[in-house]
């Protein structure tokens, strides 16, 4: 009984100290910053009084408050580009320190989420454009109420402020990019078969251009026009474009609107397109773009393909002397319009961070006209700022141009929390379709069912 | 310093302070299983009777089981996928591993480079291995179809079928056997040479030594292999991740395995407290399957202790 009770002592004295160091987060990265203590005093008190603006915080210390921002970018096309950024940032003022951390994308959504659990967040991450309502919901990101001013907002599209705007009616985060979906075609296979971009409007116009670039030796294709689903535009990307905006459900109403004629229709011509070349054909394509290790878009094996607007930045590595342009993603039916989803990233603070002022301030100047600038012109990403026009830099490219008119057509589908994971059990009946395992129209029935069952679970 | 205080607080003899020592010494251990495993484990328990969001929490009671078992198809679908994927696995790599293991025993040269070669997949691990297979398994030009054609076979589209994804991931283990097979290996390397040469004077053949000596002798480690082997299968992860591109298990959702499942659940829809009621479902799963397998052994394992008791 003594010996139990003194093992329990020794036990519990050495796991106090123990504990004691996986204490709160808040003093550990307090001694983390390292601030006079007169800064920390300020820094509580402003947040205490409820997030003031910059100007009435406290004389600027000799030590920069320390600050991390995360993101997933660190490829030598990026990298060097926010790096430079960041240095930028910390050079125009005095009062913070950033520090860039890029974390591979498999493990940045996890660590991010463990440490808004435990209250110890990076101050600045970058994040999904179309999930910043489902996060703020779930109570993973700040509101910037109370920082951002109206000037800031006044310098973004009203579509991607929105997107960023909780239902609650605050908003959580800064748009820093945004892309959208065109055709990327080869401007040689073009002009061999005697094809101009303007005269593919419909979809049944891209076809047709695409028979005429298929190029068939021994009954074998060497050369593919254009194979759907393939690239980065999924069955999705059709029905949005043949519904005018609208993709599996009313964001408005919740309806849920999977099977409809037209959706029906839209998979039964995607079926008649995959057919035409065989399935097997198309097996082939589909692993040698899901291989990641060959381009047959850049290899010239396919003559057109439907891809997003960040594409431009890899056929820039893998391809840089093809000869491509850049048209509208062509419309269902004529007169349909020419709708593309299209997503972006933003910056936000997540849930807990320690100087939401700092933060705030950083994503201002990420998200700032000059900043966007220089990603713009050296990543090619585009801005959802709206104060870019022809006459700059960027715009000068031809290929960017034309995106930038994509861009004017591009949906932000924002899943409503009800629906959240709806893809889960859609997609598998929906891949069905699209593999010609079932009917098209057993395929949108199914899945309408099975999207209905879900939402019902999730209310 | 601490001899005295031990003394002082009534531990006066060698025995007894030795004891304090040892309960210091592995007092590190004790801790990390207090907090990095058992603290987790009771916590993913009662949280899979919650609404969890890894923020929130909202008591549920049997919600997350009863969602389960009633309304979430994918339960369904990647359970399936999983035991179908096991049914195929388990037997084939432990099969294969017995045979390749033979096969090098009874080589008289070379066995050290081919015992290499075989062990050379287990070394290589991750991702990267994943991507290799997916040139291999490439429909067109990959090589497991070139091989096939050179046979008159045309192979089939491993990773975009959903009927060929899983054989494809079987195959894919079925190179990796290595591991096991080392096991089988040295089993076999330390069987004494007296017990066939008693076998061949009584005029047994080949055939005969390998069922009633070699087998015999190996099913400790066959069983050993196949409680892994059951608790790897249900484990499967990264081949659906990886090969589906996008973490969904396509195609038609043929490699949404069960773990993928619980992972998207936590992960991307922070349905944490479903996803936990999920894995302790699969840890009921195995645990029922391990017990069976434990009870079958007196039936068929054969330990060489036990022989004088024959």
């Amino acid at each position: 009984m003594k010996k139990k009770m003194i093992t329990m002592l020794l036990a519990t004295a050495l796991l106090v100290p123990l504990f004691a160091g996986c204490g709160s987060g808040d003093d550990a990265q307090e001694s983390k910053d390292d601030n006079t203590s007169e800064t920390k005093f300020e820094e509580k008190q402003t947040e205490e009084q409820g997030k003031g603006s910059e100007k009435q915080e406290d004389e600027p210390s000799d030590e920069k408050i320390e600050l991390e921002f995360w993101s997933w970018w660190s490829s030598e096309a990026r990298k060097p580009h926010i790096d430079k950024v960041v240095e930028d940032y910390n050079a125009s003022q005095d009062k913070y320190h950033v520090t860039y951390v890029d974390i591979p994308w498999g493990d940045i959504f996890t660590k991010n989420i463990a440490q808004i659990a435990a209250g110890n967040p990076t101050d600045v991450m970058a994040n999904f454009m179309e999930e910043v309502r489902f996060r703020a919901e779930e109570g993973q990101v700040e509101s910037l109420e109370g920082l951002v001013t109206d000037d800031v907002k006044d310098g973004f599209y009203e579509q991607y402020l929105d997107v960023c705007t909780g239902t609650d009616g605050q908003l959580y985060a800064l748009p820093f990019s945004v892309d959208t979906r065109a055709i990327y075609y080869n401007k040689d296979h073009f002009a061999e078969a005697g094809i101009k971009p303007e005269d593919i409007k419909t979809w049944d116009d891209l076809m047709e251009a695409a028979h005429k670039l298929d190029v068939k030796e021994d009954g074998e294709y060497t050369r593919y026009g254009f194979i759907p689903l393939q690239g980065n535009a999924g069955l999705d990307t059709y029905v949005i474009n043949a519904n005018q905006g609208q993709g599996w459900f009313n964001e408005e109403t919740k309806e849920i609107t999977v099977n409809t004629p037209t959706n029906v229709a839209v998979l039964e011509w995607i079926r008649e397109q995959i057919e035409y070349y065989g399935q097997d054909n198309y097996n082939e394509i589909d692993a040698a773009f899901n291989s990641g290790m060959t381009d047959p878009f850049a290899s010239g094996a396919i003559s057109m393909l439907a891809h997003t607007s960040a594409y431009t930045s890899a056929l820039a590595n893998t391809a840089p002397d093809l000869n491509y342009g850049v048209m509208l993603f062509p419309e269902y039916k004529e007169g349909n319009g020419h709708a593309v989803n299209g997503g972006g990233f933003v910056l936000e603070a997540p849930k807990g961070a320690k100087h939401l002022e700092g933060s705030y301030d950083f994503m201002k100047f990420m998200t700032s006209r000059e900043t966007q600038d220089y990603i713009a012109v050296n990543i090619g990403d585009f801005s959802a700022r709206n104060d870019f026009d022809e006459s700059d830099t960027f715009f000068q490219n031809e290929i960017n141009r034309d995106l930038a008119e994509a861009l004017e057509e591009t949906f932000t589908v924002v899943v409503p929390n009800e629906f959240k994971g709806y893809q889960d059990v859609v997609n598998s009946i929906l891949d069905q379709g699209k593999l010609g395992l079932i009917e098209p129209a057993q395929a949108m029935e199914e899945a309408q069912v099975a999207f209905e069952q879900f939402a019902e679970d999730n209310q | 310093m601490l001899s005295r205080f031990l003394n002082k607080i009534g531990l006066k003899t060698i025995k007894k302070q030795e004891n304090v020592y040892g309960y210091i010494f592995i007092l590190p251990w004790i801790i990390g299983m207090i907090c990095f495993t058992i603290g987790p484990l009771i916590f993913s328990f009662v949280t899979s009777f919650t609404d969890y969001n890894m923020l929130r929490i909202k008591w549920l009671g049997f919600g997350n089981y009863k969602r389960m078992f009633t309304r979430d198809p994918m339960f369904w679908q990647a359970l399936k996928n999983t035991l179908i994927y096991s049914l195929m696995n388990i037997p084939l790599v432990t099969i294969g591993g017995v045979i390749v293991a033979i096969m090098l025993h009874k080589l008289s040269f070379g066995v050290r480079f081919l015992r290499t070669v075989y062990y050379l997949p287990s070394v290589m691990v991750g991702v990267g291995t994943y991507f290799l297979w997916m040139l291999l398994l490439n429909p067109a030009n990959g090589l497991v179809n070139s091989l096939l054609a050179l046979v008159g076979i045309k192979g089939p589209a491993w990773l975009t079928d959903p009927m060929w994804t899983k054989p494809a991931i079987v195959l894919m283990h079925v190179w990796g056997l290595g591991g096991q097979m080392l096991l089988y290996l040295s089993r076999l390397q330390s069987i004494p040479r007296d017990l066939y040469e008693s076998a061949a004077i009584d005029g047994a053949s080949s055939w005969y030594c390998l069922r009633k000596i070699t087998l015999p002798l190996l099913t400790p480690i066959i069983f050993y292999n196949l409680v892994i082997g059951i608790i790897g299968s249900f484990q499967v992860f990264q081949e659906g991740y990886i090969f589906s591109g996008d973490g969904s298990g396509k195609p038609a959702g043929s490699l949404l395995f069960y773990n993928l499942h619980v992972w998207n659940n936590a992960f991307k829809n922070f349905k944490t407290g479903y996803a936990n009621a999920m894995a302790w479902f699969l840890f009921a799963v195995v645990m029922i399957i391990t017990i069976i397998v434990q009870r079958t052994q007196s039936k068929w394992v054969f330990y060489e202790g036990d022989s004088a008791d024959d």
